[in-house]
C-alpha cells in the first residue's frame, strides 16, 4: 500500500503465441489519478478465445485496466491493442466488443422486453429468433418483461444489464464483476453460459472477487497487487 | 444488535428536537451571517422596486374593462399552475435531513407537519387572494366600494383553499392525484380552447352580471372559507396517521427541486419528474413495435414514449391555440409563442436524446453512429412539430389575423423544430455555461441563462422564413407559397447539417 504501485502477476507468462492471435494486448499500461499511480508498466496478453480473471483487492485497478481496454478511459502511458488495433470508440468496435464495465442509463417508458429487442434490432440480429427468451431463461428475469427497468432491485438490474450485454453480437466480453449481487444458482448459470460463449469462440476478460466463480467459468487468474516498497 | 423492550420510550417533544438540531447548526457553521441577511432584504426591495408597480396594474389596473372571457380564463389557469406546482413540490412535506432522521424517528408527526401544512394554506391564501382581486380590480366599476374589494379577497382565497386542499389529498390518494392531474390538464385545455374560440367568434363580453353581486359573493366566499379552514384542521388532526412514504417520497422529489433551484440546473427537475411518472406508471405491457421491425429502432422507442405519455396531448393541444390568443398583440409576441411552442412540441420526445448525452453508454450497447441515431430521432419530433404548427398557425389564420396557406407554413417547419429540439435535449445548463456572472448577491452561473435560450436560436435562423412572414405579411395580404417552399427548404437543410456534421462523431467521442 505503500506507493500505490501495481503489476500483474501473470502478465509476461501469457505472450502472445496463441494460433488466434491476441484478443487483447497490454503493453506498459500506466494510471496515474492526480499524484497517485493506479496502474504502473501493466503487460497483459489475452489470446483469442482464452478466459482471464483480474482478481486483487479493491482499488489495484481491475475496473481501470478493463476501462483503457474498452477504450473508455484515456491511459497515462503505455498501449491498448484489441485484436491488433487500438480500442476506439467508432461502432465498428463495439460490434465486436461488449462489456458490462459501464453501466447504462436506461431509457425510461421502454420495458425490459423492449429494451432487449432496441439492443438486438439496433444490432441488425432478429429479436424474435429465440435468442432473448434464452438468455432471459439463463437469468432468470423472464417474468420481468413487462417491468420498467426504474422499478427493479439492484440485484435485477444487475441481471438485466448481462442480458442486454449478451443479445448482442460479440467477440469479446469484457466483464466488471458480473457475479456481484447475483444468488448462487444465478452464478452457476452465468459461468455455464460464458463457458458456453468460449466454446463457440468468443473470448472473455473479467474482474471478479469470486474465486469459485471465475474457477467454474474457467478462467485463468491474473492477479494485481501493489508493489511492496 | 439491540431491540427495543417494553415499556416504549416517550416520544421526543419535536420543539426540544429541532431545538437540539438547531443548536447543533449554530455550534458547526455559527449564526445567520449578516451579509446573508443583507442580501436577501436587498433582494426584496429590488424585487419590490422593479415588479411592484407593473404587479400592482396588473393586480388592480386603473381602469375597469367589464368581465372578459380572457380575464376569467387568465385568472383560471393562474389558479391551475399553482395547483400544478403544489402536486409537484408535496405539498405536505419536510426538509431531507428531517425525512432522514425525524420522519423515521418516534416523533409526533403531526407537528412535524404542521409548518408545511401552515405555509401552504398561507401561500394558497395569498395566491387566491391576489387572483380575485384581480379579477375584481377588471369587472367592478370605478370608484370601487370596500365591499367589491373584500368579495374578491375573500373569494379567491377561498378557491386558493380549496385548491390546497384538493392538493393534500391528492398527496394520499395517489389515485385521486393522478385524476386531479389529468382533470386540471384537461380543464386548463378546454380554457385556453373557450379563449380562443371567443376569439374565432369575433369576441364575447358577457354581460356585467355574469357575476353575483358583490355582497353574495362576499358571504358565499366567506361561508366557502370558514369551511376550506374546518377541512384543513381535519386534515391537521389526522397528520400523524399518513403513511411514512408518502412524505417520504413527496419530501425527496421537493429536495431535489431545491437542488435544481440551488445548482440552477432545471434538467434536475425533468429528471426528478420523468422518474417520478415512470415509477408509478402501470398497466404497461411489452409493445411488439421494435419486434416488428417496420421503422427504425429509435423512431419506434420515441412512438412508444409519446403512447406512454398520453396526458401530454390536451397540454400539446391547448398551447397550439395559444398563438391564436396573441395574435391581436404585438407581432414579437405572436413569434415568440410560435418559436417557444414549436420548439416545446419537438422537444416531447427529448428525454432519450438527454439519457444518451449524460449517458453514452446505452448507445455503444446498440452499437449506432450519431448519425444514424440522430436520423431515426429526428422522425417522430419532427411530424409531432409539423402538426402543431399547421394547427397553431392554422387557427391563427382562422382567426382571421392572417391570410393564406399559414397551415402549410406551420407544417414544413416541423424538420426545423426537430433539428432546434435534438440541439436543446443534448445540453444542460451546467454544460453549456461555465462561466460565472458577479452579481451584488453573489456569483450568478451563465449555463441558465445559455440553457434558456439553447435550441431557440437554432430555431429562429431554421424557421427565418416563418419569421419573416409573420412580420411582413399581415392579414390581408396572402402569404406566398414559395415562402412555405423556402421554410421547407431550409427545414431539409437543417436536417442534413445535423447528420452531416454527426458524421465524424461516433459513440462515445
Amino acid at each position: 500500500m505503500s506507493d500505490g504501485q501495481v503489476s500483474a502477476t501473470r502478465d509476461r507468462g501469457m505472450s502472445g503465441n496463441a494460433p488466434g492471435g491476441n484478443a487483447v494486448e497490454v503493453t506498459g499500461l500506466t494510471v496515474t489519478y492526480g499524484s497517485t499511480t493506479v496502474l504502473d508498466q501493466v503487460d497483459l496478453q489475452v489470446p483469442t478465445g482464452a478466459v482471464v480473471a483480474l482478481t486483487g483487492e479493491n482499488g489495484v485497478g481491475k475496473s481501470t485496466l478493463l476501462r483503457c481496454v474498452t477504450g473508455l478511459q484515456k491511459p497515462s502511458g503505455g498501449a491498448v491493442a484489441v485484436f491488433g488495433e487500438p480500442p476506439e470508440s467508432g461502432p465498428g468496435f463495439w460490434r465486436r466488443v461488449a462489456t458490462t464495465v459501464e453501466s447504462p442509463t436506461w431509457y425510461h417508458g421502454l420495458t425490459v422486453r423492449e429494451h432487449l429487442d432496441l439492443v438486438r434490432v439496433a444490432n441488425g440480429e432478429d429479436p424474435a429468433d429465440g435468442r432473448i427468451d434464452e438468455v432471459c431463461g439463463l437469468l432468470g428475469i423472464t417474468g420481468l418483461a413487462d417491468s420498467l427497468p426504474i422499478t427493479l432491485s439492484s440485484g435485477q438490474r444487475q441481471r438485466f444489464l448481462l442480458a442486454a450485454t449478451f443479445v448482442r453480437p460479440s467477440r469479446l466480453l469484457v466483464l466488471d464483476e458480473p457475479e456481484q449481487r447475483l444468488d448462487t444458482a444465478a452464478k452457476r448459470a452465468l459461468a455455464a453460459h460464458l463457458r458456453d460463449y468460449l466454446a463457440a469462440g468468443g473470448t472473455l476478460l473479467m474482474a471478479s472477487h469470486d474465486e469459485q466463480f471465475w474457477h467454474d467459468v474457467g478462467a485463468d487468474e491474473v492477479g494485481l497487487h501493489r508493489a511492496e516498497g | 444488535m439491540t431491540t427495543t423492550r417494553m415499556p416504549a420510550p416517550t416520544p421526543a417533544a419535536p420543539v426540544d428536537i429541532r431545538r437540539r438540531v438547531r443548536r447543533m447548526r449554530i455550534a458547526a457553521v455559527g449564526r445567520v451571517d449578516p451579509s446573508s441577511v443583507y442580501c436577501v432584504l436587498l433582494a426584496i426591495v429590488m424585487a419590490a422596486v422593479l415588479f411592484g408597480r407593473p404587479l400592482g396594474v396588473v393586480v388592480w389596473p386603473a381602469e375597469a374593462t367589464g368581465p372578459s372571457v380572457p380575464v376569467l380564463v387568465a385568472a383560471a389557469l393562474v389558479l391551475l399552475a399553482f395547483l400544478g406546482v403544489l402536486r409537484r413540490l408535496g405539498p405536505v412535506v419536510v426538509t431531507r435531513a428531517d425525512a432522514t432522521w425525524l420522519l423515521p424517528a418516534p416523533v409526533p408527526r403531526r407537528a412535524l407537519l404542521t409548518p408545511a401544512l401552515l405555509l401552504t394554506a398561507f401561500s394558497a391564501t395569498v395566491v387566491g387572494g391576489l387572483v380575485g382581486l384581480a379579477v375584481a380590480g377588471r369587472v367592478a366599476e370605478r370608484p370601487a366600494t370596500s365591499t367589491v374589494v373584500l368579495a374578491g379577497l375573500a373569494g379567491g382565497a377561498a378557491v386558493g383553499l380549496l385548491l390546497a386542499l384538493l392538493a393534500v389529498r391528492a398527496q394520499n390518494a395517489p389515485r385521486t392525484g393522478r385524476a386531479v392531474d389529468v382533470t386540471a390538464g384537461a380543464v386548463a385545455a378546454a380554457l385556453v380552447a373557450a379563449a380562443v374560440g371567443e376569439r374565432v367568434a369575433g369576441g364575447y363580453a358577457p354581460p356585467r352580471d355574469v357575476l353575483p353581486p358583490a355582497s353574495v359573493t362576499l358571504v358565499v366566499a366567506v361561508v366557502v372559507f370558514l369551511f376550506a379552514v374546518a377541512a384543513l384542521t381535519r386534515v391537521w388532526w389526522r397528520l400523524g396517521s399518513w403513511p411514512t412514504h408518502r412524505i417520504a417520497e413527496a419530501s425527496a422529489a421537493a429536495g431535489s427541486y431545491a437542488d435544481a433551484a440551488y445548482a440552477i440546473e432545471p434538467s434536475f427537475l425533468s429528471e426528478q419528474s420523468s422518474r417520478r411518472y415512470w415509477r408509478t406508471r402501470t398497466g404497461i405491457r411489452t409493445s411488439q413495435l421494435l419486434r416488428g421491425r417496420r421503422l427504425p429502432p429509435l423512431t419506434a422507442q420515441d412512438l412508444l414514449q409519446v403512447r406512454r405519455k398520453p396526458g401530454r396531448l390536451p397540454w400539446l393541444v391547448g398551447t397550439a391555440l395559444a398563438p391564436a390568443v396573441v395574435a391581436d398583440g404585438p407581432v414579437w409576441l405572436l413569434i415568440g409563442v410560435v418559436l417557444v411552442g414549436t420548439l416545446a412540441a419537438a422537444s416531447v420526445t427529448g428525454e432519450a436524446t438527454h439519457t444518451d448525452a449524460s449517458n453514452p453508454a446505452a448507445l455503444r450497447l446498440l452499437g449506432l453512429t450519431y448519425r444514424q441515431v440522430y436520423g431515426q430521432r429526428l422522425v417522430v419530433p419532427a411530424g409531432i412539430a409539423a402538426l402543431w404548427g399547421a394547427l397553431a398557425l392554422g387557427m391563427v389564420q382562422a382567426t382571421g389575423a392572417l391570410s393564406g396557406p399559414w397551415w402549410a407554413l406551420g407544417l414544413a417547419a416541423g424538420p426545423a423544430a426537430a433539428v432546434a429540439a435534438l440541439h436543446r435535449a443534448k445540453a444542460s445548463a451546467s454544460s453549456i455555461g461555465h462561466i460565472f456572472i458577479d452579481t451584488p448577491l453573489g456569483g450568478f452561473p451563465s449555463g441558465l441563462l445559455l440553457w434558456l435560450v439553447n435550441g431557440l436560436d437554432v430555431l429562429a435562423v431554421l424557421m427565418l422564413p416563418a419569421v419573416i412572414a409573420l412580420v411582413s405579411v399581415p392579414a390581408p395580404e396572402q402569404l406566398d407559397g414559395s415562402l412555405v417552399l423556402v421554410q421547407a427548404a431550409l427545414s431539409v437543410a437543417g436536417c442534413l447539417v445535423l447528420l452531416r456534421r454527426s458524421t465524424a462523431h461516433t459513440v462515445g467521442v
